[in-house]
């Protein structure tokens, strides 16, 4: 669509096609790019994939003299010169009968307006959410970044007011701003997770001392429910995606399942009591006593986006972990070069490994990064093995990343382009990911445990969809100062 | 929004004061679009497409029937990431009097 209005800049006449059910998407789009006029034809149908040929062309056909119309009918004065619009966000009285007719309406009223999960919801009275700001010596102005798609400013009493509403308590609110801060630091890619209509959706993870601090799970059922801590400081990342980035089911968040656990992600500490490593976030750059968020965009439904493994011994857990990463080698050959495949991007892991599991590859001799290393080197292909069409494809992604003509999620980075430059000679080996930096080792759960295996597609839109962030400002816990 | 009809204070036993979630939007100038062109006959015209498999099929009858209706019009494919870039827009406005874009999602 920010194509479509680039274009239009430029002097061009564009006509956008859009398909039926894109349409609230395609508007809302059009006016945070400030173009609302921008000229939208209707597809009555799905453009991409899922239809033969024949499919297209009935949606082809009648949508025809529209797209023509759009390109020469004669702009409108308001067309021309579109009026401004602008929210205005005034606190809202809400009164009735007793209290708890009160409540009930407050809830409503929030979920009519699309300020709500779904789930109900504690008011954010001035009170409350100046009991929130008590868990933070940071500036309730103070600006966090701007939220896509709508691209609402985050400030610490926005992101307050929708964790009192999500039932979290002030001593949480240090980490639900941190981990605001990493998806919208400039180089996340929160758009894809935000809106795609691959069901894509969070893991939130907590290390450092803060974690213990405020009571959240990392041992057994560290997914499950019953833990305030975990619970709410998703629910609070949600209600802040949703409220400050202005996104809404079927309207500009295109989900077409859904994204998995919608209202607390996939929210979760390291087990750092049973991780023979240094935790997590040590390896992120970070000091051992410092307590960090790391978020992370992950797959949902979508394959073996999200699974587990097993394994009766650490050996066949580490054969189970390469045999599901290796069939990745098909982005060799399914990529083409002008094309957007998503079954062609390189993938990212979050792969979380139960203590015990971890423990026996600590005496193995494994580091963490050594795992990833491992797993990197041990999923790679021999140039030898490769078919016609696989070596095309890797020479072609290579030659578009020189280029520069690809989307991001298909480019190699510089910094990464001699490593498959090499591999394409004899004795080299070809890497199914760009980097053994996009698998990330994690410990969590309790014995007997299972392996948690989280993964993604590189980014299209920001060179990254994982950022760890330091939990600072804390007044409630002698961690995260 | 629905806010006003909510407002009953003076008339019920309790009320609350709930501040606003939303995030506050900057204000983004608005820019108009662009004069369209008088007919398509003679014209450069470009389709856009970001490669998501099998949307090519669409964009192939449109411009058949082009090349039916305009046999004097110049047809240039492309194709590209959903944002087009600067590099490629820049290309493609000299490239073209007019386009039809799409993308996969």
């Amino acid at each position: 669509m920010s194509g479509t209005v680039r274009l239009e800049k430029l002097g061009i006449p564009v006509a956008l096609a859009v398909a039926k059910g894109f349409e609230h998407d395609a508007d809302s789009a059009c006016h945070v790019h400030g173009m609302p006029t921008l000229r939208q034809v209707l597809i009555p149908g799905y453009v991409w994939g899922r239809q033969p040929r024949e499919a297209k062309k009935p949606l082809a056909i009648s949508a025809f003299n529209d797209l023509v119309e759009a390109l020469i009918r004669p702009v409108t004065r308001d067309e021309m010169k579109p009026a401004q619009k602008k929210e205005v966000l005034k606190p809202v009285e809400i009164a009735a009968e007793s209290y708890e007719a009160v409540l009930e309406k407050c809830n409503q009223l929030f979920l009519d307006n699309r300020w709500g999960d779904g789930l109900p919801m504690v008011p954010p009275t001035g009170e409350r959410v100046k009991w929130m700001l008590s868990g933070t010596s940071r500036s309730a102005d103070e600006v966090i970044g701007k939220v896509v798609p709508g691209n609402g400013i985050a400030t610490i009493e926005k992101i307050a007011i929708n964790a009192v509403m999500a039932g979290a308590k002030p001593e949480y609110l240090p980490v639900i701003i941190a981990a605001m801060e990493g998806l919208t630091d400039e180089d996340y890619d929160l758009l894809h997770m935000q809106a795609s209509v691959g069901n894509f959706t969070l893991a939130i993870i907590v290390n450092g001392p803060i974690a213990k601090e405020i009571n959240m799970n990392s041992g057994h059922g560290f997914l499950g429910y019953g833990w305030r801590a975990n619970s709410t400081i998703g629910r609070a990342v949600r209600l802040c995606l949703l409220n400050v980035g202005h996104v809404w089911p079927g309207v500009n968040d295109m989900a077409n399942i859904g994204r998995p656990s919608p209202h607390i992600f996939f929210t979760y500490a390291e087990n750092e009591e049973l991780c023979p490593w240094p935790p997590y976030h040590v390896g992120q750059g970070f000091k051992q006593e410092d307590s960090c968020v790391t978020v992370s965009t992950v797959g949902g439904y979508v394959g073996s986006s999200v699974s587990s493994f097993t394994g009766r011994t650490v050996q066949e857990l580490l054969n189970g972990i390469i045999k599901s990463l290796s069939p990745y080698r098909r982005i060799f050959a399914l990529f083409k070069r002008g094309t957007h495949n998503p079954l062609a991007h390189p993938s990212k892991h979050v792969i979380t490994l139960h203590p015990q599991a971890a423990m026996e590859l600590h005496q193995l001799g494994f580091t963490r990064e050594g795992l990833g290393h491992y797993i990197y080197e041990r999923t790679s292909v021999p140039y030898e093995e490769l078919g016609p069409e696989e070596v095309h494809g890797i020479q072609e992604r290579i030659k578009g990343s020189i280029e520069g003509d690809l989307i991001l999620s298909d480019t190699i980075p510089p910094d990464r382009m001699p490593v498959f430059q090499e591999a394409l000679k004899p004795g080299g080996r070809v890497p199914v990911m760009i980097s053994p930096k996009d698998i990330h080792i994690v410990v969590a759960g309790g014995a007997p445990g299972s392996t948690l295996w989280m993964s993604y597609i590189k980014a299209p839109y920001k060179w990254t969809s994982h950022q760890t962030k330091l939990i600072r400002g804390a007044t409630l816990t002698k961690a995260g100062h | 929004m629905l806010l006003e009809e909510e407002t009953m204070k003076g008339k019920s036993k309790e009320s609350l004061r709930v501040l606003n979630p939303r995030g506050e939007i900057e204000a983004v100038p608005t820019i108009g679009v662009s004069p369209r062109v008088a007919e398509l006959e003679g014209k450069r015209i470009g389709l856009y497409w970001n490669g998501k498999p099998d949307g090519d099929y669409f964009w192939d009858v449109v411009e058949g029937l082009l090349r039916e209706k305009f046999p004097t019009a110049a047809i240039s494919r492309y194709n590209g990431p959903g944002d087009l870039g600067v590099t490629l827009a820049d290309k493609i406005a000299k490239e073209v009097d007019t386009l039809m874009y799409g993308v996969g999602d």
